[in-house]
């Protein structure tokens, strides 16, 4: 066995320090730049390549370096498509001219206009939601509205926020500058400095984790990372509140693709894209991470089900990534970090 | 390259020797001078692409960052970089001492199980610690529900302190390493001349063996300021801001890669402040010692001595390498059905493979930097030897990207001459192949090679040269029969210290790394980038495994 | 009363199963040069680290000053002793420059003597003008002074030298050897020297031991133990020179190839059990190199085997009429060639002889 593996790789040492090995292009096969990790994304590029017979190739990699790589291999790069998991990134590569638009009918269907780009060069696949998470021993679901209400003084001492560094609070921030203007965003950020019960979070399982142990009573964070703690630890007092019901809708981001302009095999690009909006991979979307769907057709896991259905901000999520900068300027002036 | 003739005389000995002993070794030790030279260039290719970058005008960024951030990162940044060095000497160095000189119960353990927390990343530890130590961790919980009250005095692990000590628990093991090389062979004569001047133990490990050994320890704090500054991970789990979070926000938040390289650009002057200090420590010392004495006895503590000295030795290592990696063994039972598949016999080869290549060739570099250094210490030499190891203080991602702008460039200009040429589609041939992977690793990491190597250099005479001479030894023949056996100890610790860092390395590796070469440290980050921390665990744990193979093989070679 | 400076009654000390020092005694009065003169291995480096408190004893007792720093047991801490050494390597501290190094001992007392102090040792070992350059810098007789300067320099009731010239070349040795053996009597200090070179030894020795397996085989001064040698083993050891066989004519002569020569036998009557009858009377003499003089007068021819040329003499090694070999000490006028005879006399007041080995 060992044996085996040790001279099929001794075969790919030598052939890619001969400079060869890694670029050798086949016909039918997509290569793919993902910021989805593998885990959140093979399974749907294992039905593609069963139904089609198309290959995909994919290195993984943060969005941003994913990007600069894109930017620096120009003509030649390998990638065909790129995956993320928020729209800022998908929108800074659109401005850098990386993303070709995409004339399908099939996508239009199955992905709704707020959801995608409306130059049509890069398109939703699944639906993040960052909601409002509470500690059901300490707070009401009455006393709680939107998001900008955990400004108010109220919330003195009780609010827990992951980082400002994390690209789901700069696209909060953004859509609420692009709702609000900047004037009353950078008010409700310093309220929500204000109200901070300790240092922001490296992460929104570790937010979750404070207000269920009471050393704050309420946070913000996306959806899927209340399914999987609850799932592990189903005990927590802690539960979902959909905010902005009356007004505008729950602030989402999504996580989509879009095509390379230099892509290779263009068509074979465009045919995963649409099979990732269809129904069959959108219910693995929905499986693999308790994320929502963006297609209307298809609903999400059971145990998302429960939490209860909510009015999304229907707002595209192209000010996203086109306020992001401003969002994160916003954030520091505020003291938020 | 002509410095040879402007050097004037202050090593007479090696230099004429050399230069009248015949052509052949002339023309090898010019070549010799040409490899820090060629490596600096190397590594300044990527730097210069970042520094490049502070040209093109950074706009509304920069600015802003200079308003709002800039002087807490720089403040944090100095803080964190200060804190973790004089943590991490001080706990290396009295650990090493007590190791090398003292018996105390379990000394053979300590002595190899201190090195241990280098397999263990720094994020890792990070997380680990905030998990078990946090106000929802088991620690305060159980502390909570026992005394029935709030613990306010317990101290908050999510701040600065919390972060030096989770970094210094990571990274003393360069200075402990480096520090007990120097105390076990620079020989027990000088303490007992120390003693026969009146001097006890105490005054005469100040006033003797601490300078000694300064460059060692020199070296391993350098090391330890060095990947410091350059970290991500750690910084990120407790969510502190220095320049490299700073970095990573101009670029990734506020997409303005000026601003970042501006950024980096900073950090790098920090870092080349940090070798002029280092610079200062070595002066003009030299710390070879002509003979050693043989092994003297350890000195054996008895009574309260001995237990305070193994409860220290315990409590480092309990908490920097027994507590986290039970957490990680714990973890990993958890999600081992989940997770493990069949797909991690390559990652772990991937990682073996990869570590094991890099180790090579970085130390074989810093081999022959080390040694061209030698036989030319002039300035050129010299700078091109700074310059060429200050990769490893640039923050992963920025060195990733200054690596990989270059070569994509390249990679389209052959293409280009190929399509004009030959009318035939190359596309990209450099990138995406193990030898770019290689060479960044090498850019990363040469500073891990090259500082074990040459302090083991600063052993060796010119005496023992003019020895060798007489003898009818020069060149390689020299390198081979005499500075080898004397080097082997310090080559050993390089090998094993780049082996393990490569194998922890994130950003050079995902961003370079050819299609289907995952490694277990790639692993790691898909599973961390999603906050999936339980999840982690078992790639930590093989890669926490494959990295204790080397450091077994360094002990038992320190042992001897 | 006078206590002597360094009194060792009786110490052993053993590594496993090796007997390194086997019940050895030795006094040393104050401003004494004592030296330990032995082959390597034959233990005089531990007797030296002994006294330093750098190795336990297992056995007997260290008095220094009429002061007991040493027994089974009990090991006064070395920077208690107020002794000083000069290793066979120097031990100079690298990160130091030479005055540092000579003030190193020096940091008990206030820095105006002690830098006071360091200019008088750096003139007394003529080191002043690279008082500010580190050890790797000098030359290895520069070294050498350094070393012994940093032990003299904090005024140790006695000092200890560990092979101190064996780095030098031979030159460098003799002179410095003189040079040392003057500083140390300006200095008034006591020492005690090891070494394995008898002219190291008698050049700065005022009291010689032969060491052999641990033990002292003599303690005396150097003319003693090369003319009065109490045993074999130390008449072999030191010096040069041949036996000859002789006859016992009575208590105060005896008997040999080159005539009857006086020697005070008395010794060899002890009586020894295995030794009977005719044997009693056959001893070995000593004869030294000088104790054989160039007389053209003399009926007793010998003939030329081997000469050395040494400047200002010629070592010749002769052979006998009866067949036996002798060493020759002849100022180097008297030049002749291998296979001459020359006319040789005996010239010596007193021999000594020992008793043939029982084969």
């Amino acid at each position: 066995m060992l044996r085996i593996y040790f001279s099929r790789y001794l075969v790919a040492i030598f052939s890619c320090v001969a400079l060869f090995g890694a670029n050798f292009s086949y016909a039918e096969e997509v290569v793919v730049y993902s910021a989805r990790i593998e885990k959140l994304i093979k399974p749907m590029f294992d039905a593609f390549t069963k139904d089609t017979g198309i290959s995909v190739k994919f290195v993984t990699d943060n969005a941003g370096v994913l990007l600069t790589r894109l930017k620096a291999e120009g003509k030649n790069t390998p990638a065909d498509m790129l995956i993320t998991t928020d729209a800022g990134n998908l929108w800074e590569a659109a401005r850098e001219g990386l993303l070709e638009p995409i004339e399908s009918k099939t996508l239009e269907a199955n992905i709704p206009t707020h959801l995608r780009d409306p130059k049509k060069q890069w398109f939703g696949l699944s639906v993040r939601a960052r909601t409002i998470v509470y500690n059901t021993r300490k707070v009401k679901p009455a006393e709680l509205s939107t998001y900008e209400d955990l400004a108010n003084s109220k919330w003195r001492g009780r609010l827990c926020l992951r980082t400002s560094k994390k690209v789901y609070n700069q696209s909060l921030v953004a859509m609420m500058i692009s709702e609000y203007g900047k004037t009353r965003s950078e008010k409700i950020v310093r309220g929500w400095v204000a109200n901070l019960a300790t240092d922001p979070l490296s992460d929104d399982t570790k937010a979750m984790e404070l207000v269920a142990a009471g050393k704050c009573d309420v946070t913000i964070v996306n959806s899927y990372y209340y399914g999987r703690l609850l799932k592990k630890s189903p005990s927590l007092p802690l539960a979902i509140f959909w905010p902005n019901q009356a007004e505008s809708g729950v602030h989402v981001n999504i996580s989509g693709a879009g095509v390379t302009k230099n892509a290779k095999s263009k068509h074979a690009a465009v045919r995963l894209l649409e099979f990732l909006s269809s129904e069959k991979a959108q219910n693995l979307f929905a499986d693999v991470n308790m994320e929502y769907p963006v297609n209307p057709k298809i609903k999400p896991d059971p145990a998302v089900m429960a939490w209860g259905s909510f009015k999304q901000n229907q707002l595209n999520v192209v000010a996203a990534g086109e306020l992001q900068t401003e969002a994160v300027k916003l954030m520091d002036r505020a003291g938020y970090r | 390259m002509r410095g040879t003739l402007n050097v004037k005389s202050e090593n007479r000995n090696t230099r004429d020797g050399f230069s009248h002993s015949s052509s052949y070794v002339f023309r090898v030790i010019l070549s010799w001078r040409f490899i820090p030279v060629l490596v600096a260039v190397l590594v300044l290719v990527p730097v210069g692409t970042v520094i490049l970058s502070f040209l093109t005008p950074a706009g509304g960024v920069w600015q802003h960052l200079v308003e709002t951030i800039l002087l807490r990162v720089l403040l944090n940044t100095f803080w964190l970089a200060l804190g973790v060095a004089v943590c991490s000497a001080l706990l290396g160095v009295s650990l090493a001492w007590f190791t090398a000189v003292y018996d105390f119960p379990g000394r053979n353990i300590f002595s190899w199980g201190l090195l241990l927390p280098l397999a263990i990343p720094a994020y890792v530890l990070a997380f680990v610690t905030l998990g078990l130590f946090d106000f929802t961790g088991p620690v305060q919980t159980s502390l909570r529900s026992w005394l029935g009250a709030e613990l306010f005095w317990f101290p908050n692990v999510r701040s600065r302190m919390g972060v030096i000590v989770v970094m210094t628990l990571s990274f003393y093991p360069y200075v402990y390493l480096l520090a007990r090389n120097a105390f076990l062979t620079q020989g027990k004569r000088s303490l007992e001349a120390a003693q026969s001047l009146g001097l006890n133990r105490t005054q005469g490990f100040l006033k003797v063996a601490l300078p000694m050994a300064r460059p060692w320890i020199a070296s391993g704090v350098m090391l330890v300021s060095m990947e410091t500054l350059a970290d991500f991970g750690t910084v990120a789990v407790f969510n502190y801001d220095t320049l490299t979070t700073a970095i990573y926000k101009a670029w990734f938040s506020m997409f303005s890669l000026s601003a970042a390289s501006q950024l980096a650009s900073l950090l790098i002057v920090i870092v080349f402040a940090l070798i002029v200090i280092e610079q200062q420590f070595r002066s003009r010392m030299r710390y070879a010692e002509t003979k050693q004495s043989s092994r003297a006895p350890l000195i054996i503590l008895t009574g309260w001595h001995s237990w305070v000295v193994a409860g220290f030795a315990s409590a480092t290592l309990f908490f920097a390498f027994l507590l986290p990696i039970t957490q990680l063994f714990i973890w990993a039972t958890h999600t081992f059905a989940e997770e493990f598949n069949q797909l991690y016999l390559g990652f772990l080869w991937h990682s073996l493979i990869l570590s094991g290549l890099a180790a090579l060739l970085i130390c074989s570099v810093a081999l022959l930097m080390v040694y061209s250094a030698r036989r030319h210490p002039d300035m050129v030499t010299r700078i091109a030897v700074r310059i060429a190891t200050i990769g490893y203080a640039l923050p992963g991602v920025v060195l990733a990207v200054g690596i990989f702008i270059p070569i994509a460039w390249l990679d389209n200009w052959f293409s280009k001459m190929a399509m004009q040429l030959f009318s035939i589609e190359t596309g990209l041939l450099i990138q995406g192949t193990l030898v770019v992977m290689l060479i960044a690793y090498m850019i990363r990491f040469l500073a891990v090679g090259h500082n074990p190597i040459d302090s083991a250099m600063q052993r060796i005479t010119f005496n023992i040269d003019e020895a060798a001479m007489g003898l009818g030894l020069n060149g390689w023949s020299m390198l081979k029969r005499v500075h080898l056996p004397i080097l082997k100890g310090g080559i050993f610790t390089a090998v094993t210290l780049v082996f393990v860092d490569v194998m922890k390395e994130m950003p050079v590796t995902l961003m370079t790394r050819p299609f289907g070469w995952d490694t277990l440290a790639v692993r790691i980050f898909e599973m961390t980038s999603e906050g999936e921390w339980e999840q982690a665990a078992l790639p930590a744990v093989a890669l926490v495994l494959a990295g204790l193979i080397p450091i077994a093989l360094l002990t038992r070679q320190a042992e001897k | 009363m006078n206590i002597p400076l360094l009194e060792l009654a009786n110490i052993n000390q053993t590594y496993g199963n090796h007997v390194v020092i086997n019940n050895l005694s030795l006094t040393l009065n104050k401003g004494v040069i004592g030296c330990l003169l032995g082959s390597s291995g034959c233990g005089k480096t531990t007797v030296l680290r002994c006294i330093a408190g750098f190795e336990p004893i297992e056995a007997g007792e260290i008095l220094l000053n009429g002061v007991k720093v040493n027994s089974s047991g009990f090991s006064l801490r070395p920077e208690h002793r107020n002794i000083g050494m000069v290793f066979q390597d120097y031990a100079l501290f690298p990160h130091l420059t030479v005055a540092s190094n000579i003030a190193f001992g020096l940091h008990r007392i206030h820095h105006i003597e002690c830098a006071l102090r360091v200019k008088e040792m750096l003139q007394t070992v003529s080191l002043a003008d690279v008082a500010n350059n580190y050890p790797h810098e000098l030359s290895g007789g520069q070294q050498q002074r350094v070393a012994l300067a940093r032990a003299l320099a904090p005024r140790p009731d006695l000092l200890l030298l560990d092979e101190p010239f064996s780095n030098l070349d031979v030159n460098l040795r003799e002179r410095l050897s003189l040079e040392v053996r003057d500083i140390l009597k300006s200095q008034g200090t006591t020492a005690i020297l090891v070494t394995h070179d008898q002219n190291e030894a008698f050049a700065i020795a005022d009291e010689i031991g032969v060491m052999h397996h641990g033990e002292i085989i003599q303690w005396d001064t150097a003319y003693n133990l090369y003319h009065r040698p109490s045993s074999r083993f130390v008449a072999n050891f030191v010096g040069q020179g041949v036996f000859l066989s002789g006859r016992v004519l009575d208590s105060r002569h005896v008997e040999t190839e080159l005539g009857v020569l006086t020697v005070d036998v008395s010794h060899l009557h002890a009586s020894d059990s295995r030794v009977r009858g005719e044997e009693r009377n056959v001893v070995d003499v000593l004869v030294r190199p000088d104790d054989i003089v160039y007389d053209d007068e003399s009926s007793l021819h010998a003939k030329v085997l081997h000469k050395a040329f040494r400047g200002g003499e010629i070592l010749y090694t002769l052979r006998l009429p009866g067949g036996s070999t002798a060493l020759s000490l002849v100022p180097s006028h008297h030049n002749h060639a291998i296979g001459d005879n020359i006319g040789v006399k005996l010239e010596a007041d007193h021999v000594v002889a020992f008793r043939q080995t029982v084969p």
